[in-house]
C-alpha cells in the first residue's frame, strides 16, 4: 500500500511560493497537511530543513547518526517527478519555520532554538502521545508498575499502538508532557539517562 | 417663430468635438458660451463652447452635445459687433448676416468653383469655374504635387461643372429628389439648405429646383430645433442677426479673431473668384497716426502725454516683436504640411504601411486666448482629452490595443499622430486623461499595480477582466497531466490583444486578488485558478457540516473539564481529525489506527459534564477495542 497524494499535489502551482499572502497561507496549510500525513504515512520521526529525511520506521536505538542516510535527497514530498516540480529548499525552510512556530515541527537539538536545521516532525503532537501512552497503560491495567522507555515502544503489549517503535526522543517527550502533569514519575539511572517510568 | 436658415447642424465626435472638414482649421475656442437668435435667448443652448474655426463658427452644447450643437457659416456672416459688458449682462459679439437675394446671385454669376482632378496625383482641387484659362500664366497648379495640368483638363472640368448646374433642371419633375443636392465631388446627397457638402466640403451647385420652388426664408435645416425664450424681434429689423454671450470673458480676443477670421475669408473668396491680380499684396489697414502734439502742452498734461507716447512705443515693438513669432509659427505650419506631402509619397515604405497612425487635427496652445491662465489652461487640457478620446475610439487605436493601453504607449501613438512638432507634455497628457470622467468619456484612467493605463469603458471593471481571464483559461486553458488548466502571458496576450506589459499587469492584480496562482519554473511562468482557495473552502463547508459543530461545542467547554480528562478529549480530537482527513482527501493517512465512524463521533459529541464525559470515553474506547482486537 503507497501513500495516495493528494489532489493538489499534481497541481503545478503547489510547488512554488504563491506571492499573494492569502493564497501562500491556504497553500502552506495544504503543505503542512500534507507532510504530516505523509510523514504520518512512512512514520518518519525527523527531518531536516531541506526536507531530507533522517529517521523514519520503527526505531529500536536511539543512535541518531545511524539512521542518517542519504543525505542530500530531498523527500519525494517535496518532490513530484510526475509533473516534474520540486518545491526549492527556501520554501521548505519557510514551511519548517511555520511548522514550528505552530508545533507541528520541534527543533532536535535544543528546546527553543530558531536557527535549528532538524526537527522532530510531530504529526501526532507530544500531548496526543501522551494521551495514548496513557490511554494505553490504564487500558492495559499497567498504571502505578514501573516500565522503561524500550517496554512502552517495543513491548509486545504496545504491538497494535501507534505509538510502537515511536523514535525515543519523541516518547521522551510525551513522557515529560505526563511528568508536568503529575501523572508520571521518571526514574533515571546512573549516566542520568531516563531508565523507567511510573505511570499513575 | 421664425428659424433663420443660416443655423445648420453639425457632426459631433465621440469626443464632443466638431468634426471638421478637410481644410478647416481651429482657430479659437471658448468655454461658458450662450445663443440668442436676434434679441432672444435661444433656450437650452445657454452653456456651450464655441469653436471658431476658419470656415464655421461652432457651437458645441456642454449638456448634450449631440442634440443641440450647431454652426454658422463665416461665408454667411457680413459684420460682426461688439457690445462690452454692461451692469449683469454678459459681453457679447453680435452678428450680422449677409441678407440672403443679393449673395445667391452673387454666387450664381461668379462664385461657382469647379473642382478639376490632377492627372498626377489625383487630388480634387477646386477653382472658379470663371478664371480665364486663355493665358498660361493663369493655370492653377496641383495644390499637393504642384504640377499645373493641361488646359484641357481644366476646360472639361469647367463644362462638367457647367453641366452640373444644368442637370437639377432637368430633374424638375422629380421632386422629392430634387430636393437634395448632390455633391459633385462625393456623390453625397446633401440636405437643400446646404451650400458646402457635408462630406467633403465641396461647394455644391445651387439647386435651382429648390430655389424657384421654395422661398428662400424657409430652407432651413430641419434637423435643428431652435426655441427662444421671447420673441426674437427679427421681423423689425432688415438684416438678420444672433449674438454669442460670453459668461466668463475671452469676448475681446474672440471678436478679434473672428473679425481676423472674417477677413481673411473675404479676401480668400476674392482669390479663388479670379478677382485679384497676381502678386497682389492685400494692403494692411493702416491706422492713420494720429500726429502726436509733441510740442503743444505744459505741464501735467505733457507729463501724461509723454508717458502715453511711451506706451505706444513699447506697444509697437512688441507687437512687431509678436508678429515676428506669428510669421515663425506660420512657416513651421507650412513645413508641417509640406512633411505631410512627402509623408504620401512614401507608400512604398513596408514600416508605415504596418500600421497606419491617423494624422490629427491638432489641437494647440493657440487656439487659446490667454495660455498662461489656469481656467485657460484646464480648457486646453479638455480639449486634449476629448481629441485623445477621438483619437482611441473614433480612429479605432484602442481597439487595435485590445481595449486598453498603457498611458507610455498612449504617450507615444498619440504624438506620433501629431507629426513633427506641437507635441504634449507627458504632464499634458496625464492632465488630460484625469479629465474622462469629468467629460463623460468612454475613456477611463487607472492603474493596474504600478502602471497606469487608459482603457475602454466597456472594460470599466477590473473584475470583468479577471473573470474574463478566468473564462479564458477554463476554456482555452492548456490543461497538463492532471487535467488543471493553464495559460502563460504570451497566448493571453494574443488572444486579448493587449500589449504584453498590461497582460502581465493584470495577470499580477489576478494574483493579487486570490484567483489566479502561478507555477514558476525555468521555461516561464504558467498561470493557472487558484485551486488553493477553492480547496480551502471545500474544507470550510466541511468544517461547518454538523457533524463537527457539537463536538466545537464541547471543546469550548474544556475549562470546566478537569485536566485529566483533556487528555481523553485530546485523543478524541485526534481521532475526530483523522476522520475528517478521510472524508476529505480520501487518501490513505493510518493504516494501523482504526478510524471511528463519524455518526459514532457524533452522538458522543453530545457531553455536557464532566462524569458524563468520562462514562462515554469509556464507553468509546472499548467499542473502539471491540472493533480493533
Amino acid at each position: 500500500m503507497s501513500f495516495t497524494f493528494p489532489k493538489i499535489y499534481n497541481f503545478p502551482p503547489f510547488f512554488t511560493k504563491q506571492p499573494n499572502e492569502q493564497t501562500w497561507s491556504a497553500q502552506r496549510q495544504q503543505w503542512v497537511q500534507l507532510i504530516l500525513s505523509y510523514c504520518r504515512f512512512h512514520r518518519i520521526w525527523i527531518m531536516n530543513d531541506r526536507g531530507v529525511v533522517l529517521s523514519q520506521g520503527d526505531v529500536e536505538s536511539e543512535s541518531l547518526e545511524d539512521s542518517q542516510q542519504d543525505v542530500d535527497s530531498t523527500s519525494e514530498v517535496f518532490h513530484n517527478e510526475a509533473i516534474d516540480r520540486q518545491l526549492d529548499i527556501d520554501t521548505i525552510r519557510l514551511l519548517f519555520k511555520e511548522m514550528l512556530r505552530s508545533g507541528d515541527v520541534s527543533p532536535v537539538d535544543g528546546k527553543s532554538k530558531s536557527n535549528s536545521t532538524q526537527y522532530y516532525v510531530n504529526w501526532n503532537r507530544p500531548d496526543d502521545w501522551a494521551a495514548m501512552v496513557l490511554e494505553w497503560i490504564e487500558s492495559t491495567g499497567q498504571a502505578g508498575t514501573v516500565l522503561t522507555l524500550y517496554e512502552i515502544a517495543n513491548g509486545d503489549l504496545s504491538l497494535k499502538q501507534e505509538f510502537h517503535g515511536i523514535h525515543p526522543r519523541i516518547l521522551e517527550m510525551a513522557i515529560k508532557v505526563l511528568v508536568k502533569r503529575g501523572r508520571a514519575q521518571i526514574l533515571r539511572d546512573e549516566d542520568g539517562r531516563i531508565g523507567g517510568v511510573k505511570v499513575q | 417663430m421664425p428659424q433663420l436658415s443660416y443655423w445648420h447642424s453639425v457632426e459631433v465626435s465621440a469626443g464632443s468635438r466638431p468634426t471638421l472638414r478637410e481644410k478647416e482649421v481651429d482657430i479659437l475656442v471658448e468655454d461658458s458660451v450662450g445663443l440668442y437668435q436676434g434679441k432672444s435667448k435661444i433656450l437650452k443652448r445657454q452653456n456651450g463652447r464655441a469653436y471658431l474655426t476658419s470656415q464655421r463658427l461652432i457651437y458645441i452644447d456642454n449638456v448634450s452635445p449631440k442634440d443641440m450643437s450647431l454652426a454658422v457659416e463665416l461665408s454667411d456672416v457680413n459684420s460682426v459687433e461688439f457690445t462690452g459688458k454692461f451692469l449683469r449682462s454678459s459681453p457679447k459679439i453680435t452678428i450680422f448676416f449677409k441678407s440672403f437675394k443679393p449673395s445667391r446671385a452673387k454666387k450664381r454669376t461668379t462664385a461657382r468653383q469647379t473642382t478639376w482632378i490632377c492627372p498626377i496625383c489625383s487630388f480634387a482641387n477646386t477653382t472658379s469655374a470663371y478664371q480665364n484659362y486663355q493665358d498660361g500664366q493663369f493655370i492653377p497648379a496641383c495644390e499637393t504635387c504642384g504640377v499645373k495640368p493641361d488646359k484641357e483638363v481644366i476646360k472639361n472640368a469647367i463644362e462638367n461643372s457647367k453641366k452640373d448646374v444644368k442637370e437639377p433642371q432637368l430633374q424638375e419633375q422629380d421632386s422629392s429628389r430634387s430636393k437634395q443636392i448632390e455633391c459633385p465631388a462625393c456623390t453625397f446627397l446633401n440636405h437643400p439648405s446646404m451650400r458646402n457638402c457635408e462630406v467633403c466640403g465641396t461647394v455644391l451647385p445651387i439647386n435651382k429646383a429648390n430655389e424657384s420652388t421654395t422661398d428662400e426664408q424657409e430652407i432651413f435645416d430641419d434637423r435643428i430645433r431652435i426655441e427662444t425664450e421671447a420673441h426674437d424681434g427679427l421681423d423689425e429689423v432688415p438684416i438678420p442677426f444672433i449674438k454669442l454671450s460670453f459668461h466668463k470673458g475671452g469676448d475681446k480676443v474672440f471678436f478679434q479673431r473672428f473679425e481676423q477670421a472674417l477677413e481673411k475669408l473675404q479676401w480668400e473668396q476674392l482669390v479663388s473668384q479670379g478677382n485679384v491680380n497676381k502678386n497682389v499684396v492685400k494692403s494692411q489697414d493702416q491706422k492713420v497716426e494720429i500726429e502726436r502734439p509733441e510740442s503743444r502742452g505744459v505741464g501735467l498734461h505733457r507729463l501724461a502725454m509723454m508717458e502715453e507716447s511711451r506706451t505706444r512705443k513699447n506697444e509697437e515693438i512688441i507687437n512687431s516683436s509678436l508678429d515676428d513669432l506669428h510669421a515663425l509659427l506660420a512657416k513651421a505650419n507650412e513645413i508641417n504640411s509640406l512633411i505631410e506631402s512627402f509623408k504620401r509619397l512614401q507608400t512604398g515604405d513596408a514600416r508605415s504601411q504596418e500600421k497606419i497612425i491617423p494624422t490629427i487635427n491638432q489641437v494647440t496652445q493657440s487656439i487659446l486666448r490667454d495660455p498662461s491662465k489656469e481656467d485657460q489652461q484646464k480648457l486646453y487640457l479638455q480639449e486634449i482629452s476629448r481629441q485623445i478620446s477621438e483619437f482611441l475610439i473614433t480612429d479605432k487605436t484602442l481597439e487595435q490595443e485590445g481595449g486598453i493601453i498603457t498611458l507610455m504607449d498612449l504617450y507615444a501613438l498619440y504624438n506620433r499622430g501629431r507629426v513633427g512638432f506641437n507635441l504634449i507634455s507627458p504632464d499634458e497628457l496625464y492632465g488630460a486623461c484625469s479629465y474622462f470622467e469629468k467629460l463623460n468619456l468612454p475613456l477611463i484612467l487607472k492603474r493596474i499595480n504600478k502602471v497606469l493605463v487608459v482603457q475602454d469603458h466597456k472594460f470599466a471593471n477590473h473584475e470583468q477582466l479577471i473573470s474574463d481571464i478566468r473564462k479564458f483559461i477554463d476554456i482555452y486553458g492548456v490543461a497538463d497531466k492532471f487535467q488543471f488548466k493553464y495559460c502563460n502571458i504570451l497566448r493571453a496576450s494574443e488572444y486579448f490583444n493587449w500589449s504584453l506589459s498590461i497582460t502581465e499587469e493584470i495577470f499580477n492584480s489576478a494574483i493579487e486578488n486570490g484567483l489566479l496562482c502561478v507555477d514558476q519554473q525555468i521555461s516561464g511562468k504558467h498561470y493557472y485558478l487558484n485551486e488553493f482557495l477553492i480547496a480551502e473552502e471545500q474544507e470550510r463547508q466541511i468544517m461547518m457540516s454538523p457533524i463537527v459543530e457539537p463536538f466545537l461545542a464541547t471543546e469550548s467547554k474544556d475549562d470546566i473539564i478537569p485536566e485529566m480528562d483533556i487528555d481523553a478529549l485530546k485523543l478524541r480530537i485526534h481521532q475526530q481529525k483523522l476522520a475528517i482527513e478521510e472524508s476529505t482527501n480520501s487518501y490513505e493517512c493510518l493504516p494501523t489506527f482504526p478510524n471511528v465512524p463519524s455518526q459514532k463521533l457524533d452522538t458522543d459529541s453530545g457531553v455536557d459534564s464532566p462524569k458524563q464525559a468520562t462514562a462515554m470515553k469509556s464507553k468509546t474506547l472499548s467499542e473502539l477495542e471491540g472493533l480493533q482486537f
